[in-house]
């Protein structure tokens, strides 16, 4: 389970957490009507299922390989009345990793420290969702009319987005090219070689990659050498205070891209810092997929930011609060259901 | 700390603005200096990282007034320098102080119990040239100090260690290392207080409970306080 984390508590040790792919997770709530760190489920290449108590508005965003209201092909990326009772079924993920599930009136379990997330680095939160787990729902927005359209009658598609922000919902962005990536502050302690050697390198994720970072292997490199014991030399830094989107560079040699998760600080130098519009692009980085990045100036990245917030704004994934609504029951949840079959 | 304007290197949107980097040894001699409320208050402000000899501040780029934030993190520099030259012992530095409880105690030292048979007790031997239980008599005998609690929720880091076994964290990271492992680094030892990723030579493991969010403070140890390990022979 995750919303936008635990901001403000590096200092204390507690991971920001949320979710890795905050962008699909915002859309997903937009398209609910919630706001827009309301908490949704992140599901990594699995697909969960799901019933709903009550008749809600869900959408699907993320890596998702598409998904069934009552068997029924339903749209991602779209607002979906999904009636009471129906089976809610996700396929598992294709192209990327992770797929988002976000429920109108959004998934109310208690919070811990001021978010709903998992840590999955240090436990905070909830654990992870198993079968059965029944999962209560904060109060149905007043979403428009659309939602007023009658229940009980199979799955009703109220809203799609528009193409643009439906490929940046599904994480469909240009495969091809390389990561952006601004110049890290131990730059200096590596040499500018570090940089240029980074984005000559075609790179692939690594199957140990998770919540915390995006491990990466060179494609094209002997087999690791025996632990140096230290004398190789580059070496470690005091503990420094660490950022999702750092690259980090052990000693090793094989880069390390911290996600959402990531621990607060870490004593590897950072030879570059992924631009964060970029994030959700290597939260959505599928074990065995190559990675290239190319460097960019201040101004560039702050551009790719930009532009990325303002399309998500544009969804209505920039609005402050729900509107409180009243009328629909207060005991909704949703329950995980049990895998009938493999994948 | 000397702030090196040099090291003010806006590294990306939003999040790791400004990196300052001391020349002159530890950076928080007095934690006085440690939380400054005044950069935690600058509209924009995420979050304020303490290092050992850094301060990462995390901003929202879109709300940060850039310009106010390193003219703050200047005064927090001249400040720092104040205090290490005696000028300013004992003084109250409005915005600066820790909040109320966040310092430890220095008066107590409190013994880890440790099991010491980790996963690299041996290569370390190796690589320092000792016996195993040279390295765990020399693991045993300082008394250790919290210089900082981050990476995850209680990590200790801990000064103190005795400068033969000072060796490299490993070269590539475990993906996960046991709750309770106690650790070597550099010039540190560790203590992980759950199951996380880490790159620290793993000497043994304590049963001490150091994080525990039904407690207050959730965190057993706070920069400060002093411990020493003790062989747990069960």
């Amino acid at each position: 389970m995750q919303d936008l984390g635990r901001p403000g508590l590096s200092h204390l040790g507690v991971p920001r957490a949320g979710a890795a792919d905050a962008v699909a997770l915002r859309l997903a709530n937009a398209l609910v009507g919630n706001a827009p760190g309301a908490a949704g489920i992140e599901a990594t290449l699995a697909g969960p299922e799901l019933v709903l108590s009550h008749a809600r508005a869900v959408a699907v965003t993320g890596a998702a390989g598409g998904w069934t209201v009552g068997g029924i092909e339903v749209p991602l990326a779209a607002t979906v009345v999904v009636p009471a009772g129906e089976v809610v079924a996700v396929r598992p993920t294709q192209r990327g990793v992770r797929s988002y599930v976000a429920v109108e009136g959004g998934i109310a379990v208690p919070m811990v420290l001021g978010s709903r997330s998992s840590d999955t680095l240090s436990g905070l939160g909830p654990a992870p969702l198993s079968t059965g787990t029944s999962l209560p729902l904060g109060p149905a927005g007043e979403l428009s009319p659309w939602l007023a359209a009658p229940a009980g009658h199979g799955s009703a598609v109220v809203r799609t987005l528009p193409p643009a922000l439906a490929a940046l919902a599904l994480g469909e962005r240009a495969e091809e090219d390389a990561w952006p990536v601004l110049p890290g502050p131990h730059l200096a302690r590596l040499g500018e070689e570090a940089l240029r050697s980074l984005c000559a390198t075609t790179w692939v994720v690594a199957p140990a990659s998770d919540r915390t970072g995006v491990r990466l292997e060179a494609a094209a490199r002997p087999p690791a050498r025996p632990d140096s014991g230290g004398r190789a030399g580059v070496g470690e830094i005091p503990p420094l205070g660490m950022v999702a989107g750092a690259v980090q560079l052990p000693p090793g040699g094989s880069p390390i891209v911290l996600l959402a998760n990531h621990a607060t600080t870490g004593g590897y130098p950072v030879v570059a810092v992924l631009a964060r519009a970029a994030l959700g692009r290597a939260a959505q980085a599928r074990p065995g997929s190559a990675v290239r990045f190319r460097p960019v100036a201040l101004h560039e990245a702050q551009e790719l930011l930009r532009r990325l917030e303002v399309a998500v704004a544009s969804a209505g994934a920039g609005s402050p609060s729900p509107l409180p609504r009243a009328g629909r029951p207060g005991s909704a949840h949703a329950t995980v259901r049990p895998r009938l079959h493999g994948g | 700390m000397e702030l090196d304007p040099a090291s003010l290197r806006p590294s990306t949107l939003g999040r790791l603005l400004a990196v300052a980097l001391s020349r002159n040894g530890p950076a928080v001699a007095d934690p006085a200096v440690a939380r400054p409320r005044s950069v935690r208050a600058l509209e924009g402000v995420e979050d304020v990282v303490v290092g050992e000899e850094s301060v990462v501040v995390l901003v929202d780029p879109f709300r940060c007034d850039v310009g106010a934030l390193e003219e703050t993190l200047r005064e927090w520099a001249s400040l720092d320098r104040a205090l290490r030259s005696g000028v300013s012992e004992g003084q109250s530095l409005p915005g600066g102080r820790w909040d109320a409880g966040e310092a430890g105690d220095p008066l107590t030292v409190t013994p880890v119990p440790t099991r010491y048979g980790g996963e690299d007790l041996r290569s370390v031997a190796d690589l320092v040239g000792l016996s195993v239980e040279e390295v765990v008599a020399r693991h045993v005998a300082p008394v250790y100090e919290v210089t900082m609690v981050g990476f995850a929720p209680g990590f200790c880091y801990l000064s103190g260690l005795d400068p033969v076994l000072a060796l490299p964290r490993l070269d590539t990271p475990r993906p996960r290392v046991p709750a309770g492992a106690v650790g070597i680094a550099g010039l540190r030892s560790c203590i992980y207080p759950m199951a996380t990723p880490g790159g620290w030579r793993l000497l043994g493991r304590t049963s001490m409970t150091l994080w525990d969010p039904a407690r207050n403070p959730p965190a057993r140890f706070r920069p400060g306080d002093r411990l020493r390990f003790v062989v747990d022979p069960t």
